[in-house]
C-alpha cells in the first residue's frame, strides 16, 4: 500500500512538472499569437496547442485528474474545429484559452502530492463553461478528430525529431536527454566546487617539497665549506679514528646524495600531480558550471505575462520584444537578477510609459515599446538593456525632488550633471512618482535593484531623453567565477576576505593617516577614507599598532572604508561552505573554507562588516567605551601573575614566552618544592605545572595547595606529556582546574584556557 | 500370561518415565533470566564535574577533536566549527548553555556528535565515560535537584547523579540556533 502511495506521489510530482511545462508553452504560444495574429500563425499555433493539450490530457488521465482531462478534451475539440475549418482563432477565444491555461496551471500547482486533491476546480469549471459558450463553433458533429491527430503525432515523433517541444514524446530516450532535478544537479556542482581544495593541497605539497630542498641545499653548502677542515682534523687524529670519520663522511655524502635524488623525484611527481589535478578540477568545474547555464529566454514568458497584466491594468498598450534571448546565463545569477529586471519593467510601464492619451498628444503611436536586448561583451559579461519609448526622466523633477528631500542644495542641484542626478535615482527614499501605486513609487525599488546587481559583481546605469524614453543598462557576469580570497590575520586567527570585495590593500604607514572629526581616516587616492579595525567589528583583540596594520579598502562606489587587519598572508582560491546548523546566520561571517594548510578559516561577509563599520563610525562613544573596556581588560592581563613550574628548561622557556607574549607576568620554578616556596612569597593568579618533576610532582603540589595552603582557590593548569586517562583522573581528584596534554599543544589553546580561568 | 507381561511392561515404562522426569527436574536449573527493567542505553559523559547521559539513539559517534575554528560574533556556547570527514559540524559547550558556574576547563579532546534527524552538533566533553543502561524507573525527574537546568531539556537524574538529557527538546534548531 505504502509502495503504491509512494509511487503515486512520484507520478503526481512528475505530472506537475510536465503539466507546468505544457501550460507554459501554451501561454507562450497564445501570447505570441496575440501579438502577431494572422491565419498562418493561427494554424501553426493551433498545431502546437493541440500537441500540448493532447499530451496533457494523456498524463492527467494517468494521475486521475478527470477535470483537467475533460478540459483538455473540450479545448482540443474547439481547436480541431478551427483547424479543419482553417479559420483564425479570435482574440476572444485566445483570451479565454489563456485564462483557462492559467486556471489549469493554478489547479496543477494546488495538486496535493499525497492525496491527489486539487483546488480551484470550480473556477476552472466556470471558465470552461464560459469559454465553451463563447466559442463560436459548437462541437455538434459526432466525429473523432482527435484520433486522426494522434496518428499524425505518432508519425511525427520519429527519433530524428530534435525539437525541444518533443520532450514528452518517446523520442526523448533516443535523443539522449535526461530529466534531472535541479536540486540534485546543484548538489553535484557544489560538491565539485569543494574539489578546489585538491588543487590547494597539490600546490602546498610542491611548496613543502621546495622548502625541504632549500633546507637540504643549505646543509650541503655548509658542509662543503667545512668538509676540508673536518678531513684535516681527522688526518691529525689517530689512525682508527681517522678511518671512522672518513667512513662516516662517505656514508654521509652518499646519504645526502640519495636524499637529494629522492627529493628531486618527488618534486617532479608533485609537479605532474599538480598539473593533472589542476586540469581535471578546472575542467570539471567549468563543465559543471556550464550544466547550470540557462538561456535568458526562459524568462520571456514570465516577462510577457507581467507586461500583459500590468499594461491591461493600467490601460496602456505595450509591445514587448526580446533580442538575444539565446544568451546563456548561470541559473543562480539569472535567479538573482530576475526580480530586479521585473522591477525595472514595472517601473518602465508605471513611470516611463505615458497613458495612451498623453502619447497621442505628443504625436507618438498609441502602442509603446519595451525592448530587452542582450549582448555579450568581453570576459564573460553580458549587457542587458531595457529600453522604453516612454516619457523619459525629467531632470528638473529630480532636482526639485532632491532639494525637497534635502539631498542637495538648490545651487548644487543646478550645477550637477546628468549622471550625478541619475545616480540619485538609485538612492533609497527617492521616487519622482508623486503617488505610491501598487506597482512602484515607494522609492526603495531602484536602490534594491542596484544593490542586487552590485552584489552579483555587475553594474547598472541609466540613460534617458525627455520625451523619447529611458534605457537601463545592466552589465552582469554570465557565470559564477571561482572565488578568490585574501587571507588576513586578526588576533592570531586567519580570516578570509573575498578578493572581489577588496579594491586595494595598502600598509597604513605608507599613507597619510590622521584623526578627522574624531575619526581615524586615511588618505586613499584623493579622498579621506574612514579606518575601522576588523578586530573591533568582530569583537576580537587587536594585536598591533595601526601604523603596522594593513588596510583593505572595501566598499562600493562613493563610500569606501579602510578595514584594518594585522597582516595579509596571501591569496588563494576558496570554496565557501555555509556554516553548519544551528548557525543559520552569523553576523559578519559568510561561511568557512579550507586553507592550503588544511585548517579551516572563517570567510568574512564584507557587506555586514561595512554596515557595522558605518554604525561604529557614527557611534564613536560606543567604540571608545569598548576600546576602554578592552584596554582595561588588557591592562588587567598585564598585572596577572602566572607561576610556571617545569623541570625541563625548554618547556619552561616555551611556556614563559607564550604567556609573556600575551601580556602575562610570568615567574618560573624548577620543581614542586621550588614552586611551593615561591607561592608563599608572592600572590599568583594562576599556576601552570608539569606532572613529572623531581622532589615534588605536579600532582603532589596540587594536592598540597588544595589541602594545606591559604591560597587553595588558585586555578591550576596541569601540563604534561602523559595523555592517559588515569592521569587525567588523578589530576581531577587532586584538584586541577584544567589539564593540558603536551602532545596536542597549541599556543592559542593554552592562552584560551588561561583566559577562561583568570 | 502375555497379557500380564504386557501389563508389567507398561508399568515399567511408566516407572521409567517417572524416574526420568524426576531426574530431569533435579538437573534442570531455573532459567536465570536476569530481570531487566524497561530502559535504554545511554552514552555517559562528564562535563564540569557533572555526569550527563544522552540517549544512544541520538548519539552518532565520539570523535577526537584536533582543531576547532572559532567563529567570531557567536554566543559563548558556540565553541566553533570543525570539519568531520569533510563536512562542517558546530561544536557546542553545554556549560555555557546551561550556565554552569564551573570554571574548570579540562583538556579533553573528545566530543560527542549528536544527531537528531537532520540536526547535528558536537558536544565538548571533559570525558566520555562510556555506555550505560539506565532503567526508566531509575530516573527521577525531581526538578528541585536540577533547579539549575531548564526543565524541558533535562528528563531527570538517576541514583548515580547522572543528569539525563532530553535530546529531542535540546538538540534542535529552534533551541540552539544563531540567527542574527
Amino acid at each position: 500500500m505504502s509502495v503504491d502511495l509512494e509511487f503515486l506521489k512520484k507520478l503526481r510530482e512528475a505530472f506537475q512538472i510536465e503539466a507546468t511545462e505544457h501550460l507554459e508553452e501554451v501561454s507562450g504560444s497564445l501570447l505570441s499569437l496575440e501579438k502577431d495574429p494572422g491565419l498562418a500563425q493561427s494554424q501553426a499555433c493551433i498545431e502546437k496547442l493541440l500537441r500540448n493539450f493532447h499530451s496533457l490530457k494523456g498524463s492527467s488521465r494517468a494521475v486521475n485528474l478527470g477535470l483537467i482531462e475533460r478540459v483538455c478534451q473540450e479545448v482540443e475539440s474547439i481547436l480541431v474545429e478551427h483547424k479543419s475549418a482553417s479559420t483564425e482563432l479570435s482574440t476572444d477565444l485566445t483570451d479565454d484559452l489563456y485564462k483557462v491555461a492559467c486556471a489549469m496551471l493554478s489547479c496543477v500547482h494546488s495538486l496535493d502530492l499525497a492525496s491527489g486533491k486539487t483546488s480551484g476546480e470550480n473556477e476552472l469549471e466556470q471558465l470552461l463553461v464560459g469559454a465553451l459558450s463563447r466559442a463560436s463553433a459548437s462541437p455538434s458533429e459526432e466525429r473523432n478528430p482527435i484520433s486522426d491527430y494522434v496518428l499524425k503525432e505518432e508519425e511525427k515523433a520519429s527519433p530524428t525529431e530534435n525539437d525541444v517541444k518533443g520532450k514528452h514524446s518517446l523520442a526523448s530516450l533516443s535523443t539522449g536527454t535526461m530529466r534531472v532535478s535541479v536540486d540534485r544537479m546543484e548538489e553535484i556542482v557544489k560538491r565539485l566546487e569543494e574539489l578546489v581544495y585538491a588543487k590547494l593541497v597539490a600546490d602546498q605539497r610542491l611548496t613543502d617539497c621546495d622548502d625541504l630542498q632549500s633546507i637540504l641545499g643549505k646543509w650541503t653548502r655548509q658542509w662543503h665549506r667545512i668538509r676540508p677542515e673536518v678531513e684535516n682534523e681527522a688526518q691529525k687524529s689517530g689512525h682508527k679514528q681517522k678511518n671512522y670519520i672518513q667512513e662516516f663522511i662517505d656514508l654521509h655524502d652518499s646519504f645526502i646524495g640519495r636524499l637529494q635524488e629522492k627529493l628531486l623525484n618527488l618534486e617532479t611527481s608533485f609537479q605532474q600531480e599538480k598539473r593533472i589535478t589542476h586540469n581535471l578540477v578546472d575542467g570539471l568545474l567549468e563543465k559543471s558550471r556550464e550544466l547550470t547555464m540557462t538561456p535568458f529566454s526562459v524568462l520571456q514568458d514570465l516577462f510577457e505575462r507581467i507586461i500583459r497584466d500590468i499594461s491591461k491594468q493600467q490601460k496602456k498598450e505595450v509591445k514587448f520584444t526580446l533580442n538575444g534571448g539565446e544568451t546563456e546565463i548561470d541559473r543562480h545569477i539569472l535567479d538573482e537578477f530576475k526580480e530586479p529586471l521585473i522591477h525595472l519593467i514595472r517601473n518602465s510601464i508605471d513611470h516611463g510609459i505615458e497613458s495612451t492619451n498623453d502619447r497621442e498628444k505628443c504625436g507618438k503611436p498609441a502602442q509603446s515599446n519595451i525592448r530587452i536586448n542582450l549582448a555579450m561583451i568581453d570576459s564573460g559579461k553580458v549587457e542587458i538593456s531595457i529600453k522604453d519609448d516612454g516619457g523619459g526622466i525629467d531632470l528638473e523633477k529630480i532636482k526639485e525632488r532632491a532639494v525637497n528631500l534635502r539631498m542637495m542644495t538648490a545651487e548644487k542641484a543646478a550645477e550637477s550633471n546628468e549622471q550625478q542626478l541619475y545616480s540619485l535615482l538609485f538612492r533609497s527614499s527617492f521616487s519622482t512618482k508623486d503617488e505610491v501605486s501598487d506597482i512602484s513609487g515607494r522609492g526603495i525599488g531602484l536602490a534594491i535593484v542596484k544593490e542586487t546587481i552590485e552584489k552579483l559583481g555587475g553594474q547598472i546605469e541609466v540613460d534617458s531623453k525627455l520625451g523619447e524614453g529611458t534605457t537601463f543598462r545592466l552589465i552582469v557576469p554570465v557565470r559564477r567565477a571561482t572565488m578568490f580570497g585574501v587571507t588576513a590575520v586578526v588576533d592570531n586567527q586567519t580570516l578570509v576576505v573575498p578578493t572581489s570585495a577588496i579594491r586595494s590593500a595598502i600598509r597604513v604607514r605608507d599613507c597619510d593617516s590622521r584623526i578627522v572629526q574624531g575619526r581615524w581616516t586615511l588618505t586613499f587616492g584623493e579622498r579621506l577614507v574612514p579606518m575601522v579595525w576588523l578586530a573591533d567589528i568582530l569583537d576580537l583583540d587587536n594585536k598591533v599598532d595601526h601604523e603596522e596594520a594593513v588596510a583593505l579598502i572595501c566598499g562600493k562606489g562613493d563610500y569606501p572604508v579602510a578595514i584594518l587587519v594585522e597582516e595579509v598572508t596571501g591569496e588563494q582560491e576558496v570554496a565557501v561552505s555555509p556554516l553548519p546548523t544551528p548557525l543559520s546566520r552569523v553576523r559578519h561571517i559568510t561561511g568557512a573554507t579550507l586553507l592550503k594548510t588544511g585548517d579551516l578559516a572563517a570567510v568574512i561577509n564584507v557587506n555586514d562588516v561595512l554596515s557595522s563599520a558605518h554604525l561604529l563610525g557614527s557611534n564613536q562613544d560606543a567604540l571608545e567605551a569598548r576600546r576602554a573596556r578592552k584596554a582595561k581588560a588588557g591592562s588587567g592581563a598585564a598585572t596577572k601573575k602566572i607561576l610556571v613550574t617545569d623541570d625541563s628548561i625548554t618547556s619552561r622557556v616555551l611556556l614563559k614566552n607564550i604567556l609573556e607574549s600575551n601580556d602575562y607576568q610570568v615567574e618560573v620554578a624548577n620543581d614542586g618544592e621550588d614552586a611551593w616556596q615561591k607561592l608563599h612569597t608572592k600572590r599568583f593568579d594562576l599556576l601552570i605545572t608539569d606532572v613529572e618533576m623531581p622532589k615534588m610532582s605536579g600532582f603532589e603540589l596540587t594536592k598540597k595547595i588544595r589541602t594545606e595552603s591559604t591560597f587553595s582557590d588558585i586555578p591550576i593548569i596541569v601540563v604534561t606529556s602523559l595523555a592517559s586517562l588515569e592521569d587525567r583522573k588523578t589530576g581531577v581528584e587532586v584538584g586541577a582546574s584544567a589539564y593540558f596534554v603536551k602532545s596536542n599543544f597549541e599556543k592559542s589553546n593554552l592562552i584560551d584556557m588561561v583566559k577562561r580561568l583568570i | 500370561m502375555s497379557e500380564y507381561l504386557a501389563h508389567e511392561d507398561a508399568g515399567r515404562k511408566a516407572l521409567e518415565r517417572n524416574i526420568l522426569k524426576h531426574r530431569a527436574m533435579l538437573l534442570a536449573r531455573p532459567t536465570e533470566k536476569p530481570f531487566t527493567p524497561p530502559g535504554k542505553q545511554y552514552v555517559v559523559f562528564e562535563l564540569a564535574k557533572e555526569k550527563f547521559a544522552c540517549d544512544i539513539a541520538f548519539s552518532d559517534e565520539v570523535i577526537v577533536v584536533k582543531s576547532i575554528l572559532t567563529i567570531p560574533c557567536t554566543p559563548q556556547y558556540i565553541v566553533g566549527v570543525l570539519s568531520l570527514r569533510g563536512s562542517l559540524v558546530t561544536v557546542i559547550d553545554l556549560r555555557y548553555f546551561f550556565n554552569m558556574q564551573e570554571k574548570t576547563v579540562l583538556g579533553s579532546d573528545r566530543a560527542l556528535v549528536i544527531k537528531n534527524g537532520d540536526f547535528r552538533v558536537a558536544l565538548l566533553t571533559d570525558d566520555v565515560v562510556g555506555l550505560q543502561y539506565i532503567a526508566h524507573d531509575e530516573i527521577q525527574s525531581n526538578h528541585t535537584i536540577l533547579y539549575s537546568f531548564p526543565k524541558e531539556h533535562v528528563s531527570g537524574i538517576n541514583n548515580e547523579r547522572t543528569i539525563i538529557l532530553n535530546p529531542p527538546s535540546l538538540f534542535k534548531r529552534e533551541i540552539l540556533e544563531v540567527n542574527q
